[in-house]
């Protein structure tokens, strides 16, 4: 079978050259492996991003009432939870359903007031989702249970001069419009680094924060969707669209309800595509300049291999098959390298706390010193297929090349 | 000399090696400069968009003003300072902030005002190139307002419209006029967007009783000098005031821009690996390729010596030749982009912004000598590098094997 | 915000301290002493001229104004002096509140998040100001001290917030005058038992036929040279006004 022989001949080929094709492999392994890294690694700083923008607000998705985006207030609340919350479980990539009551009021101590912005969460839900608990730096958290218990940012607190257990005034506007007075007690303090959290956000439980706000029962403001993977957004969105038909309620993403951080990303996201486009250049000439270069080394082997009455066709596709194959060990290379990297530094994070000027304070939001990639098995495939099929369509020079050599002329030179 | 003649024709001799091994090393050079480059015009325009849009290098405040926001913490001796940031050339402009109320139809909202001398603020940030509507304040006062893009839509204003304004001024009483809205600003981050109404100072002296006082003084070089050179240079005639860099103002974008520069130094890393890969790579196969001359050489007497010679001046040749073209290249594409920064203003076209700074979508490289030094001297030791291995090896070759070597 | 807030604030004051019943003192219990005081300046309707006098480090204000009230529902206050301010005007007409402004010639509708906005300028908290409840609903109480202190026969009470009032004081201590079972002041200590305020009541005049202190002072424990200061010139409870006094139309007048 001639295939089986010109593959064959191919492989035995390739190994007779071991230096130049380890080079090939290599300008093709590591360059992807480098590609590979440098979009995962973007890709994750997206991802914590829009991480952290949503922990602040409410969602992947977000359910509410049609008209609150206009002009957010409590009276445009959104349910029942627990009818919503049924239909959303079933939906497949929907990891938590968080539902939270947003307001206004002014908290009014002995030493002044300040109006805020007031958040009322299910404590365990926000726990695994909310930026906030894990910024406590003094007392605790909001629980359940706590009928009074609120969590103040540590400007705030300083402003109002407030300390744990300490009590303060929440003065309001109700559902009705009515203005109410509430008494809460400081259960813990937070510093988030974040001025607007850490000076004007304060959170209690939903329970408290519906008592608050005269909300109706199973009735909140916003019912925020974490999803498993980010990615599957639009597919989520369409089944709660479609399983929330017919009710009154709004299904917006994130870019929607944080049009801020959605039209940063959307920026930063162009320079990095000219990042990645400028590398995947490198490489692809890295790659073309090798390819090139064996080829002219080779002159002389084709030109005897010719001479002593190999077929130019036969030649042809031996050649095109070895840069087949040297594609596809460059890219097992590149993935194997690439993805474990990546992989490593998806788990471990990279601590890029060095390179901070102060070390050690690092505000609450982006920076997390701690960065990791995001390596997909989409991304891998793609990268992978189109390095491979970049190195067929550069292989097919020297294959074209091959069945033409000049035998006198070549075999004179040297 | 005779070895870099011999070279040099050696390097013709093959000229299309030469032309793969010249075009891997100088574009490889230029493309490294030109992101380079790219890449420091990020970290210069995130530093600008911090201080060129509304906060300026450095801000002088009374020391309370900025825990208390009261209407009577201001600067102590304005005059002193904006003639001391006159005489070191420094672009002042003075502000004043109070809080009122504003109000069209059946719509009202809390608003900062921010009162302003529009020529000068007009010198020393470029807030007033970020309409989304309208235009900036007149020079002259005329009871005009610029509103945040929120502020505007929650009282449903457009250009041209009527404005009340009701505000506690400083002596007391109740300020009210009414104004209209000359402009409306681009997204410049939630406390602007969502409260601020910029008037004319002179009508807001009258509006808050204020007598010639400021609340705060922002000082802006526009990058003649680092914000540390600008606050020293004012330091001696704001006494009693709170001297502030932006660093100081907004840590966390400090931290940001930090975090920016490590990421970018590691993106700047894995461009050199990538560029140096491509070279080296593409420099071994060249040389590797002659490993058979080489062999004839020594055959013929040549000492190793003069093999390594002969290379490396080749090398050396190559390397200059290629990386000089490069350089010119990359610092013909880093000038450009310098001029003619990338446009992405399509990603978001309502403008943006971060951590409550807006950002202008435009990018520009920033050209600098490292950025261009940097990248021609790491491919030089890089060509050698890839030359002297494959080199060193036929040099100590015996010259039988090296013929042998197809 | 802070003009919005003063003239709200004056509103609900008077308001909030309305309806009538004057206990007579003769029997005295804590709870009949705070009912008393709850219910000094309260009427059905009332009809009343007042100044305020308001004295920071910054600047010295006086003003006088005119109040009509109607239940807890309705009020309109009108500035009379100073000639800058005249005729500026404040109308509360159940939950919405309306601004007029003379020298533009505007009405303006203040937003309800504004109005439970702190007066910043002034010495009165949110809390004091825009409660309606009464005091003996908020607080546990108990007379601790009775008989003559310099030279004067009073009851001094001691009122400790209920745990869960909306009370933002941690204590408050209030004198009274004996011989007429009126206040004398009021001392607010924060929850760390420091002095926050004290509010002094002064000028016991009978207006209005009652008998009532016509002056309130407050004094900031932390700025012991300021203080905003409430005479009432004169007041007459239970006058005859209708509701179509509380309108826009005559706000403008």
């Amino acid at each position: 079978m001639a295939l089986s022989k010109i593959i064959k001949l191919a492989w035995r080929n390739l190994w007779r050259h071991k230096r130049r094709t380890w080079i090939t492999v290599s300008s093709i392994g590591l360059g992807m492996a480098f590609a590979l890294f440098l979009i995962a690694l973007g890709d994750g700083v997206y991802k914590k991003l829009i991480d952290q923008g949503i922990r602040l607000e409410a969602g992947h998705v977000t359910l509410e009432h049609p008209d609150y985006e206009k002009a957010p207030a409590v009276d445009r609340y959104v349910g029942p939870l627990s009818s919503i919350s049924k239909a959303c479980r079933s939906i497949s990539g929907v990891k938590r359903i968080r539902p939270i009551i947003r307001g206004q009021a002014v908290i009014s101590t002995s030493a002044g007031s300040s109006g805020v912005g007031v958040v009322a969460g299910n404590p365990e839900e926000e726990k695994a989702v909310s930026l906030i608990p894990g910024k406590i730096v003094e007392g605790r958290y909001i629980e359940k249970g706590d009928k009074r218990g609120v969590v103040i940012g540590k400007s705030l607190a300083k402003r109002l001069k407030l300390k744990v257990g300490k009590k303060l005034v929440l003065t309001t506007n109700d559902v009705n419009g009515e203005l109410v007075n509430e008494l809460l007690r400081v259960k813990g303090i937070f510093k988030t680094g974040i001025e607007e959290a850490d000076g004007f956000l304060v959170q209690v439980p939903l329970a408290v924060g519906r008592r608050i706000y005269k909300l109706p029962d199973d009735y909140v403001t916003r019912i925020g969707l974490i999803l498993d993977d980010p990615k599957d957004q639009d597919s989520v969105m369409e089944a709660v669209s479609a399983a929330l038909s017919g009710k009154n309620v709004a299904v917006l993403p994130w870019q929607k309800v944080l049009p801020d951080l959605s039209s940063y990303i959307a920026v930063d996201k162009g320079s990095n595509i000219i990042f990645q486009i400028t590398i995947l250049f490198l490489i692809g000439f890295t790659i073309l300049n090798t390819i090139l270069m064996s080829v002219m080394e080779r002159q002389r082997e084709f030109a005897t291999l010719l001479a002593i009455g190999t077929s130019p066709l036969f030649l042809k596709a031996q050649v095109l098959v070895e840069s087949a194959f040297i594609g596809l060990l460059g890219c097992v290379l590149g993935l194997g390298i690439g993805g474990s990297l990546s992989y490593y530094v998806e788990k471990n994070g990279l601590d890029m706390s060095s390179t901070f000027s102060k070390g050690t304070s690092v505000a609450g939001f982006t920076i997390d010193p701690l960065i990791r990639t995001d390596l997909t098995m989409g991304l891998m495939l793609w990268l992978g297929l189109g390095v491979f099929l970049g190195t067929m369509v550069i292989g097919l020079y020297p294959a074209f090349k091959s069945g033409k050599v000049d035998i006198a002329q070549t075999l004179r030179m040297n | 000399m005779l070895t870099l003649r011999i070279a040099w024709r050696n390097l013709w001799r093959n000229n299309r090696r030469t032309a793969i091994t010249f075009a891997a090393l100088s574009l490889n050079t230029a493309v490294l400069i030109a992101s380079f480059a790219l890449m420091l015009g990020m970290l210069d325009d995130l530093v600008r968009n911090a201080t060129d849009l509304v906060v300026g290098q450095v801000q002088v405040h009374h020391p309370k003003y900025r825990s208390e926001r009261s209407i009577y913490d201001t600067v102590i001796k304005p005059g002193d300072i904006l003639q001391a940031a006159a005489s070191a050339g420094i672009a002042a402009s003075p502000r004043a902030y109070g809080f009122g109320l504003v109000s069209h139809g059946k719509n009202s909202a809390g608003a900062r005002f921010c009162g302003v001398f529009p020529e000068k603020e007009k010198k020393t940030v470029e807030l007033y190139k970020h309409l989304l509507a309208g235009n900036y304040l007149p020079d002259k006062p005329g009871k005009k307002l610029v509103l945040g893009r929120k502020l505007a839509k929650t009282l449903e204003v457009k250009v041209g419209d009527e404005i009340i304004v009701v505000v506690q001024a400083a002596d007391g009483s109740m300020g009210n006029d009414i104004y209209h809205v000359a402009g409306i600003l681009k997204s410049m981050g939630e406390g602007i967007d969502r409260t601020l109404a910029m008037v004319h100072y002179k009508d807001m002296e009258d509006l808050f009783a204020l007598n010639g006082t400021f609340h705060e003084i922002v000082l802006n070089s526009s990058g003649k000098m680092p914000e540390d050179k600008v606050a020293a240079a004012i330091l001696p005639s704001a006494k009693g005031n709170e001297v502030m860099t932006w660093r100081q103002l907004m840590p966390p974008l400090n931290d940001m821009l930090n975090a920016m520069n490590g990421m970018l130094i590691l993106f700047g890393a894995i461009f050199f690996l990538a560029a140096g890969l491509g070279v080296m790579n593409t420099m071994l196969m060249s040389t590797f390729e002659r490993i058979r001359e080489f062999g004839l050489l020594k055959a013929i007497g040549a000492t190793p010596w003069r093999i390594i010679k002969e290379v490396s001046a080749e090398a050396l040749l190559l390397g200059v030749a290629s990386t000089l073209a490069g350089g010119a290249i990359g610092t013909f594409l880093a000038w450009y982009f310098q001029y003619h920064p990338i446009d992405l203003t399509g990603f978001a076209p309502d403008g943006i912004s971060a951590m409550g700074v807006a950002m202008n979508p435009e990018w520009r490289a920033t050209l600098s000598p490292e950025t261009v030094w940097m990248p021609i001297v790491v491919m030089w030791i890089i060509s050698l590098l890839a030359v002297l291995w494959p080199a060193v090896r036929a040099a100590r070759l015996d010259p039988v094997k090296a013929l042998v070597q197809v | 915000m802070k003009t919005a807030g003063l003239f709200i604030i004056i509103t609900i004051f008077l308001t909030a301290f309305t309806p009538a019943s004057i206990g007579a003192g003769a029997h005295a219990s804590a709870k009949n002493i705070l009912d008393r005081i709850d219910d000094l300046y309260r009427g059905k309707s009332s009809h009343a001229k007042m100044s305020m006098k308001v004295v920071t480090s910054h600047y010295t204000r006086e003003m006088i104004m005119e109040e009509w009230t109607r239940g807890k529902d309705f009020s309109l206050v009108r500035i009379l002096s100073p000639r800058k301010d005249r005729g500026t005007a404040t109308l509360k007409a159940g939950k919405d509140i309306w601004n007029y402004l003379p020298k533009i010639k505007r009405v303006i509708k203040i937003p309800s998040s504004m109005m439970s906005r702190s007066w910043m300028g002034s010495h009165f908290t949110n809390d004091d100001l825009v409660k309606e409840s009464r005091m003996a609903d908020d607080y546990n109480y108990s007379i601790t001290f009775e008989g003559k202190r310099n030279g004067k026969d009073i009851i001094e009470l001691t009122l400790d917030p209920k745990p869960d009032a909306a009370v933002v004081w941690g204590k408050v201590v209030i004198v009274v005058d004996k011989k007429d079972m009126l206040p004398v002041f009021a001392r607010y200590l924060d929850e760390d038992m420091k002095l926050a305020r004290t509010m002094y009541f002064s000028n016991v005049k009978i207006l209005g036929k009652r008998k009532i202190p016509s002056t309130m002072k407050v004094v900031p424990a932390d700025k012991p040279n300021e203080y905003t200061e409430f005479s009432v010139l004169n007041i007459d409870f239970d006058v005859n006004l209708d509701r179509n006094f509380f309108s826009i139309r005559n706000l403008k007048k």
